[in-house]
């Protein structure tokens, strides 16, 4: 099809701390992020086998269809894949989930793909798609993520607005915007901690959800991308005319490894910076 | 790919024997020889706002959205296919009452500036001489 005779295929695997009923389920469900169907502007998911879908981001020629070829919970999905970065040909992917006891082998072949650049830039992307999904399933029964409740005394709407404040509270190190749904900021301490955030969860004088979708924790000696996928997440409640601040570090479970020195950190930026700039204004 | 590509237009009418509200649901019909929706090897068609539409024409994949479905005056849907390299280009159709008849037009934008995107004006005036006939041999039975 259009002299376009090589084809590509990647491969990919993960392992993923959840059933395969339950890891089928969270590949199909856009609210899930690191599926491709999470963080789209626009999306039409129909997804059973000759269902179509469509998805849109921000961006010239960011957008795709496909179809359902095979839907077999919870064994396998299959689906064709079309956009311009395949030039319109119809690649496809195929995810099987086998159980490995009380995880999931996942595997992701994506094949067909007219070998031009843009066809090898799938390979990076599925990447940081599955670098981020399985850190979706840390937060099961008997795993206990981080956590940190302050009160203080200001309004919800306060407390909204001055959370959005990062600079002030937890590092002068940051570049990005903060503030708005889908804004994106980046957190270096020097060369031993990197993180990317989006804001992907905004309500105003309730929540926000930053997910962490890039880090590396250069200090830690295995896993230094451990905090990728994970989530920080601000809840916001009146208590009379003070505010009850419950954070949340989604993923941030004991059997990390970076659980004990963040544990630490998390207490002094959340408990101390992050109380004293709410309560009295105080910057770092 | 960042810059814009350099794109064409294609536009094809044809005044058809009937009222544009019989010439829009033949359109949309695809049991109606001359639709490209009734030629083909698979056709997965959902014609309303948002619903999407797969047609496989000679091992050719074909998708697209409909964007407007105003009976019985306007249709407008995206088109990708490896004839347009994987962008969404946008075919609107419309349909105007002229006295007993209907003046179809349908335009085609967005199409890449190549043999790929200049071959879907052939394609069209392929498919609504087909289109047309069908009016036309229904207005000579009545005769």
């Amino acid at each position: 099809m259009n002299g376009l005779k090589k084809a590509l295929e990647f491969r990919f695997e993960r392992t993923i701390p959840a059933s395969p009923d339950k890891v089928y389920d969270a590949w199909l469900n856009p609210k899930i992020p690191g599926n491709p169907w999470s963080s789209v502007e626009k999306l039409i998911l129909d997804p059973k086998a000759d269902g179509l879908f469509y998805w849109r981001k921000p961006g010239m020629y960011h957008y795709g269809y496909g179809r359902f070829t095979k839907t077999e919970r919870p064994d396998r999905i299959q689906y064709t894949w079309v956009s311009p970065d395949t030039m319109g040909v119809e690649s496809t992917v195929t995810v099987t989930f086998r159980k490995q006891g009380e995880e999931t082998l996942m595997t992701l072949v994506h094949s067909d793909i007219p070998d031009t650049d843009e066809g090898r830039g799938f390979e990076k992307g599925w990447n940081y798609f599955l670098n981020i999904f399985p850190g979706q399933f840390a937060d099961v029964p008997g795993k206990k993520n981080y956590t940190a409740t302050i009160e203080v005394a200001r309004s919800p709407e306060d407390v909204f607005r001055l959370i959005l404040e990062v600079s002030k509270w937890w590092t002068k190190d940051i570049e990005g915007e903060s503030t708005k749904l889908n804004d994106e900021f980046v957190i270096r301490h020097g060369d031993r901690h990197y993180s990317k955030h989006k804001l992907v969860e905004v309500v105003p004088g309730r929540k926000i959800v930053w997910l962490v979708n890039d880090s590396a924790l250069n200090w830690i000696e295995k896993n230094k991308s451990e905090w990728t996928g994970t989530k920080l997440v601000f809840e916001i409640a009146a208590k009379g005319d003070r505010s009850v601040i419950h954070f949340t570090h989604e993923g941030l479970i004991p059997e990390k490894e970076c659980y004990a020195r963040c544990e630490q950190s998390w207490n002094t930026v959340i408990k101390e910076w992050l109380f004293n700039f709410i309560t009295d204004g105080k910057a770092i | 790919m960042k810059e814009p590509a350099k794109t064409i237009e294609v536009k094809v009418e044809r005044t058809i024997q009937a009222p544009p509200s019989e010439v829009f649901d033949g359109w949309l019909n695809p049991k109606v020889p001359g639709t490209p929706w009734h030629e083909g090897d698979k056709l997965i068609f959902n014609p309303k706002v948002d619903g999407l539409f797969y047609w496989l024409m000679s091992g050719t994949p074909h998708f697209g959205r409909f964007k407007e479905v105003k009976r019985p005056a306007r249709i407008q849907h995206t088109w990708m296919s490896p004839n347009t390299l994987g962008h969404e280009s946008t075919v609107t159709l419309t349909f105007e009452k002229k006295g007993e008849e209907t003046l179809l037009t349908l335009v085609h934008s967005g199409l890449p500036d190549n043999e790929g995107g200049k071959g879907h004006e052939g394609g069209w005036n392929y498919f609504l001489d087909k289109f047309y006939k069908q009016f036309g041999k229904k207005a000579d039975k009545k005769e």
